[in-house]
């Protein structure tokens, strides 16, 4: 085979995404000839397509983090059961947690965390760059435009090297002939966002707009401001967006993820309406919709939904734990059990799930599965700190009432965020007429949760009490 | 798994690990027999053709197999041409060939092998590493509509045009590293590329063709238009010993990715094309000028991008007639929107509609594991309604697949018959093509269904010997004239049928069967053939047909029961024979047959087929005409030319025993004809003469300078006979010429109508007098019974004083009036015949005269009621909703709401619930002043 059939391969291979196979070839290409343009090119895309990701989302590290979890918690309903009531908030933590199933089905977040400025010196010492980053001659590069395109995405991308990166840019940017080119004012944004230079990307990006009107840079944009924490702002951009590009569901999503962060239920849920119109199988609309549903008390409706994305395709614990607890609450308890069957056939960490069980045993009244269910929801994951607190209840109910005890402590150790064990020991602690400890376990129950209104009553008590002494 | 997927229609593997790339694949019309075909060819050199549309789709992959060839080096592309001429791209030359159909010489339909036909070979110039083939495309470049050139795109950047045998064009795109897709957009003369700087860069060919040397544009100007442009071009030195120029590009589109494939599609409904160019992320729509008008995010992988046209069930037939006329002009067959489907690397396919919407979503149908990736995906617009993707995996697979969850076959046949109204040659040969694929479907799915067919073949004298097999029957009827004038085409949802009548013994036998007359009676005899068979495998044990004929017809067999399916080859016939009454008018000739069977999902279902019955179950040819005696007499102008009795009337002439020629003779102005009821039987039996009976004779005569008929009788009832068939034999005549128009310019014969509505009423009257008789009789004589009664039981009973003589007598007196009930009520039966003839008589004038559309007439003439035999047919007169009461009220809500409405143009106003039973009017008057004034009201004069 000659190089330039090589080279034919290399094209095709990288064409079908079969990058290793593509980068091998390339290799060999450059063995017999260094200097070879193309098979440089073909290979700067090969490696930098292989670790590509999406980096139009937010990313959910950092300091300004704006969709905890936690947050998101001590929102939910509780279920009305008498029993259940000092667990129930950690029911729906569960719930919670597969919430958004983009983390199963996107295929951005494959290659897991985006890199943070840590990490990329990390990367790049790792994989056997070929290209000698420290020796470029940008300026030579700088004239090539389609070289120097694939090495500022190789730099990206692939090194990692930021700084690198924006060095190519700024000598590309030099140039008058790029000036009015979006792409390199996109690739600068990236850059310095990734370096952590806020206002300088958003400057790029507004700049690059000007150029060319791309969703890309319009869900760059939007990610800037929310970094900057003004998500109206950010909403303003998608929303001058989606008026010049209607037929983006990509903005409609951002648009009613930023609502959803900010507790506009409802105009987030008309967003992922509005997206799904556009694209009647998006995942994550269908996944929000159906959770927004479950909150909302419509346990049926949600299950539709859920139901949908089975149609579909989407397949998993998540979705059959899901499915169960729409059962469950819709009263259909006989399929709630069999979907949380499945889900525990699919499931790496059935912790949950069995947690999951061992409530439909609570509300069903037979404690004897529930107790079993929260052991073996304990055995798989020590820190079940809501099964603790349920198992402590259910002894308490059997009058164990030393090993309720000792359940509510070690929850407390595990789970020190949780109000319920606090609260549970503090009752518990009234009952046996321990003052003293119930008034501290109860104060530090309102530490956690100040608006749960028993432990407030609990706590008056004991003050009465105390002051009675 | 999802629910949605692609449906595997048919698939292959390709050979024993070879390698594809990403043109290995085409699919298009190649061979003589022109039929599509998937021609497909490896890196290994393999060159294989397939026919995805065997009659039985056998998954053996050895009978689809037409040709499979080695060629000398490896295939890089492959392309169908607008020539049924292949192009075999490879490394170092361009190979154009042809295919020709081989059949067996047992088989002469079904094409067993291929031959390929090498056209002419262009061996490129590899004298650098640098110049091998990337890929190609063709197209008529430079506006040409009777060829098409190929563009080679080789690996420095260079491009080739070639036109047939002869290199025209050679030049070099600027900035390239690696070569990208490229693509001829039609309507812009031009080809988008994609270069490494991430942007859709566009040539113009005028730009090409005007920067080459003046020999070489010479010779393009005899073939292409060339516009004088300003140069673009700068001579680089280049490495072959040739100069190649730079041409720069026409526009440059910045879109920040590179592209993978390109396809030309209507989005938007603008009658432009777009360029549609798939990113590796992006999905990039841009105008052919250059602007990026629209882009769409992708969630996956793309792999590769297929513009499909719109194929909704609305649009069939339309497409169908665009596919046959375009499918060799241009690869891309364009309708008013395109669909756009993506292919995604995780074997997932999206389907986007003009609004950039995705209107589809399926698992690619692959159900191995991921590695697949899905690469080769082109579009046939051959196979059937629904276009085909045809698709190429890595491993060798060959995949014919279609959308949706239910098979495609169900579509064309819904559509069979809105196809069938004007079928060119070609659509024909498309429908042949389509049943060939899906006939076999068919029966899978929709397992069984019956069919009834209706045939006969012409006058026959000795029934008996005539056995009857249908390759006969088809002879006769292609012969015999008289199929056009008695042909029903039915169509009932996809079944056409034609019914015909055999009519055999128009000399009449003598038969004393006759169930209302004692005395001897001649018989008029005619007989139908049903043919049952149907379609399906499986059969239908208990099929029940019964024939629905008109009172007039007497039939000693209505129902059958056959069993149909057991030999499919084979039609079922069942013979039913009907036998003319004679005292009585016919008032219609039609006769519909239905055949009830139950599926096997076990629901019923019907079949249904109407025939017309001839005419000569009515009356016999006269040899000579007659004019005289005429009492009734209407004419009828045409807008045609007019037509001699003798052709109109064949049929009839054949009864006689007269030599055709003087026949012929007698028939060319006027025929006349002698029906089988007499003039007495016409009248109330009260006043009918003892002289000697005289057949009702009626005559038909043709003036040829008015393009007038004639038509006279003795009797009303054979004047509608004679209209009827006059004017369902001129319709049928001039059925394929536009139709004829017919009209009436003489006033109604209202007062006749009249008459026979009178005659009716009376009848009717006089039963009620009878039957009101009859139940004072009885009731007197059960009275006398129970007196009788009791003292008979009594102990002491009273003496009987001649109640013994009363009771015979009141005997006697109800068997006299139970007859004269019977007498009065074949005087309705009578008088209402008639009264049905002149009654459809009076429509069909009104539509002649007023000139009304078929919708309105159908609509006066359900309200009038004609059949006014199926009124009578309550056990007693009392309490008997008639024609009378019926038409009264009906004719009332016309006026109402018809008739008013058009003149006052106001809301229609609501039937009134009217508590009050229909009641039997003493008088007509009412009802005939009714009728006038919705004569009066149709004219449009007034």
């Amino acid at each position: 085979m000659t190089s330039s059939d090589l080279l034919w391969m290399a094209l095709m291979h990288f064409r079908r995404r079969e990058h290793d196979q593509c980068t091998a070839i390339c290799t060999e290409i450059l063995r017999t000839q260094p200097k070879s343009q193309a098979a440089i090119f073909v290979k700067c895309r090969a490696l930098s397509s292989k670790t590509w990701i999406d980096d139009t989302e937010l990313e959910r590290t950092g300091d300004t983090d704006l969709m905890s979890e936690d947050i998101a918690v001590s929102v939910m309903p509780r279920p009305g059961t008498s029993i259940a009531h000092p667990t129930s908030s950690s029911m729906s933590g569960v719930v919670n947690q597969y919430v958004r199933p983009v983390s199963v089905c996107r295929i951005t977040s494959q290659s897991g965390v985006s890199p943070t400025l840590q990490n990329v010196t990390m990367a790049a010492t790792s994989e056997g760059s070929y290209l000698d980053i420290t020796n470029l001659e940008f300026l030579e590069f700088a004239h090539q435009t389609a070289m120097a395109k694939a090495i500022c995405d190789y730099l990206i991308y692939f090194v990692r090297n930021i700084k690198q990166a924006l060095r190519l840019c700024e000598e590309v940017l030099k140039k008058k002939t790029s000036l009015e080119d979006w792409w390199w004012k996109c690739r600068f944004a990236k850059c310095y966002y990734r370096l952590g230079l806020y206002r300088d990307a958003e400057y790029q990006l507004i700049c690059s707009l000007q150029n060319q009107n791309m969703a890309l840079n319009v869900l760059g944009l939007s990610k800037v401001y929310m970094r900057l924490d003004q998500p109206n702002t950010a909403l303003k951009v998608l929303q001058k967006g989606i008026e010049k590009m209607p037929e983006e569901s990509h903005l409609k999503i951002g648009v009613a993820r930023i609502y959803e962060m900010m507790y506009a239920t409802c105009r987030s849920l008309l967003f992922y309406k509005n997206a799904l119109v556009l694209d009647a199988s998006n995942i994550e609309a269908l996944a929000c919709l159906a959770a927004n549903y479950f909150y909302e008390h419509q346990p049926e409706l949600s299950l539709r939904y859920y139901r949908r994305l089975l149609q579909m395709g989407v397949s998993g614990p998540e979705i059959w734990n899901n499915i169960g607890l729409c059962c469950f609450y819709s009263s259909q308890l006989d399929m709630a059990l069999d979907c949380f069957d499945r889900s525990l056939r699919f499931a790496d960490d059935a912790a949950d799930v069995w947690y999951n069980i061992g409530h439909l045993g609570i509300s069903m009244g037979d404690f004897h599965m529930a107790h079993q269910s929260f052991k073996i929801a304990l055995s798989l994951n020590q820190s079940n700190a809501e099964a603790l607190c349920n198992l402590g209840v259910l002894s308490l109910y059997a009058r164990n009432i030393k090993i309720a005890r000792s359940y509510f402590i070690s929850a407390k150790e595990v789970a020190p965020t949780l109000f319920q064990p606090h609260y549970n020991g503090a009752l518990l602690a009234y009952k046996l007429g321990n003052l003293q400890d119930s008034f501290a376990m109860v104060s530090s129950a309102l530490r956690v949760n100040k608006a749960h209104v028993d432990s407030r009553e609990l706590k008056n008590n004991l003050e009465w009490h105390i002051r009675a002494l | 798994m999802s629910l949605f997927k692609l449906k595997d229609w048919w698939s292959t593997t390709l050979g024993h690990r070879e390698q594809f790339s990403g043109g290995g694949l085409a699919a298009g019309i190649i061979d003589n027999s022109g039929k599509p075909r998937i021609v497909s060819g490896s890196l290994q050199g393999w060159l294989r053709v397939h026919n995805p549309l065997m009659p039985n789709r056998t998954p053996d992959s050895t009978k689809s197999l037409l040709l499979e060839v080695r060629l000398d080096a490896p295939i890089y592309q492959l392309k169908v041409g607008r020539a049924h001429a292949i192009a075999v791209l490879h490394p170092s030359k361009l190979r154009v060939c042809t295919c020709s159909a081989r059949t067996n010489q047992g088989s002469s339909i079904e094409t067993s092998h291929l031959e390929l036909t090498a056209q002419y070979i262009h061996d490129f110039e590899v004298t650098n590493i640098g110049t091998h083939a990337f890929s190609m495309c063709l197209g008529s470049f430079g506006g040409s509509t009777d060829r098409e050139m190929i563009l080679v795109q080789h690996m420095d950047g260079h491009v080739t045009i070639y036109d047939y045998d002869v290199e025209i064009l050679c030049h070099c795109f600027q900035d390239c590293l690696a070569p990208g897709p490229i693509e001829y957009v039609q309507s812009a003369d031009a080809f988008v590329t994609s270069n490494v700087a991430m942007s859709i860069a566009c040539y113009k060919f005028q730009a090409l063709a005007h920067s080459t040397n003046q020999d070489k544009s010479a010779s393009l100007q005899t073939s292409g238009t060339l516009i004088e442009a300003k140069d673009k071009c700068v001579v680089l030195p280049c490495n072959s010993n040739k100069t190649r120029r730079v041409v720069t590009a026409d526009w440059i589109c910045n879109v920040g990715e590179l592209i993978l494939s390109f396809g030309i599609a209507h989005v938007r409904m603008t009658s432009i094309c777009q360029i549609v160019a798939l990113g590796e992320h992006t999905l990039f729509i841009v105008s052919v000028d250059g602007v990026l008008q629209a882009s769409k995010l992708m969630d996956f992988h793309p792999t590769s991008l297929c513009i499909c046209p719109t194929f909704g069930i609305e649009a069939w037939p339309r497409v169908l007639e665009q596919c046959a006329s375009e499918m060799n002009s241009s690869p891309h067959v364009c309708c008013d929107v395109d669909n756009i489907i993506v292919y995604g690397s995780d074997a997932r396919v999206y389907v986007l509609n003009s609004a950039l919407q995705v209107i589809w979503v399926a698992c690619g149908g692959v159900s191995k594991p991921l590695s697949i990736s899905l690469f080769s995906v082109l579009c046939t617009t051959l196979t059937k309604a629904g276009m085909m993707l045809v698709v190429l995996d890595d491993t060798g697979n060959v995949m014919t697949q279609f959308l949706g969850t239910e098979p495609v076959s169900k579509v064309p046949l819904n559509k069979l018959s809105a196809i069938q109204v004007a079928p060119s040659a070609t659509v024909r040969e498309f429908l042949s093509l389509r049943k060939e694929a899906t006939s076999p479907r068919t029966e899978e799915i929709s397992a069984a269904r019956l069919f009834i067919r209706a045939r006969a073949a012409r006058a026959q004298r000795d029934i008996t010997k005539y056995q009857f097999d249908q390759k006969r029957c088809f002879e006769a009827s292609a012969s015999n004239e008289i199929i056009k004038s008695s042909k029903i085409g039915v169509q009932n949802s996809n079944i056409q049928y034609s019914a015909l009548i055999r009519l055999y013994a128009e000399t009449p036998g003598v038969s004393n069967e006759g169930p209302w007359s004692k005395k001897p009676v001649e018989r008029v005899t005619t007989s139908a053939l049903l043919f049952a068979s149907c379609s399906g495998e499986s059969a239908f044990p208990k099929a029940f047909v019964t024939v629905n004929s008109p009172s007039w017809v007497h039939m000693p067999k209505v129902t059958m029961v056959t069993d149909v399916g057991r030999e499919t080859s084979k039609p079922h016939w069942l013979e039913f024979f009907f036998y003319a009454q004679k005292p009585f008018p016919a008032a219609t000739m039609r006769v519909a047959a239905i055949a009830k069977y139950r599926s096997t999902e076990s629901h019923i279902k019907f079949a249904s087929v109407a025939l017309r019955l001839p005419l000569a179950l009515n009356c016999r040819l006269q040899s000579t005409p007659q004019s005289q005696r005429a009492a009734y007499k209407i004419t009828l102008d045409t807008d045609k030319e007019a037509v001699e009795m003798f052709d109109l009337f064949a049929d009839m002439l054949l009864q006689t025993d007269m030599k055709s020629k003087e026949l012929r003779f007698a028939a060319q102005q006027a025929i006349s004809f002698e029906f089988h009821f007499t003039t007495d039987d016409l009248l109330p039996t009260a006043i009918a003469k003892p002289s000697p009976k005289v057949q009702v004779t009626g005559t038909l005569i043709v003036s040829r300078h008015t393009s007038s008929y004639s038509i006279q009788s003795t009797a009303l009832p054979a004047l509608w006979l004679l209209t009827n068939e006059l004017c369902t034999r001129l319709q049928c005549r001039w059925y394929d010429r536009g139709g004829v128009k017919i009209s009436y310019k003489e006033p109604l014969p209202l007062s006749d109508y009249f008459a026979s509505v009178d005659d009716h009423h009376a009848t009717r009257v006089a039963l009620r007098i009878a039957e009101s008789a009859l139940n004072d009789a009885s009731h007197q004589f059960r009275t006398i019974e129970k007196r009788l009664l009791i003292r008979f039981k009594d102990g002491r009973p009273v003496q009987i004083n001649h109640l013994s003589l009363l009771m015979r007598q009141t005997h006697h007196n109800l068997q006299r009036l139970a007859s004269i009930i019977q007498h009065a009520q074949l005087e309705r039966r009578r008088s209402a015949s008639i009264l049905a003839c002149s009654t459809n008589l009076l429509v069909s004038l009104m539509h002649f005269h007023f000139g009304l559309s078929a919708k309105k007439i159908a609509n006066i003439s359900s309200h009038m009621n004609p059949d006014v035999v199926s009124l009578n047919l309550a056990a007693r007169e009392v309490g008997l909703a008639g024609w009378e009461e019926v038409a009264d009220m009906s004719m009332a809500f016309l006026l109402k709401n018809n008739i008013m409405r058009r003149a006052s143009k106001s809301t229609p106003i609501k039937p009134a619930v009217q508590a009050a039973t229909l009641a039997f009017p003493s008088t007509t008057d009412t009802l005939k002043k009714r009728i006038a004034i919705i004569c009066h009201k149709l004219d449009p004069v007034k």
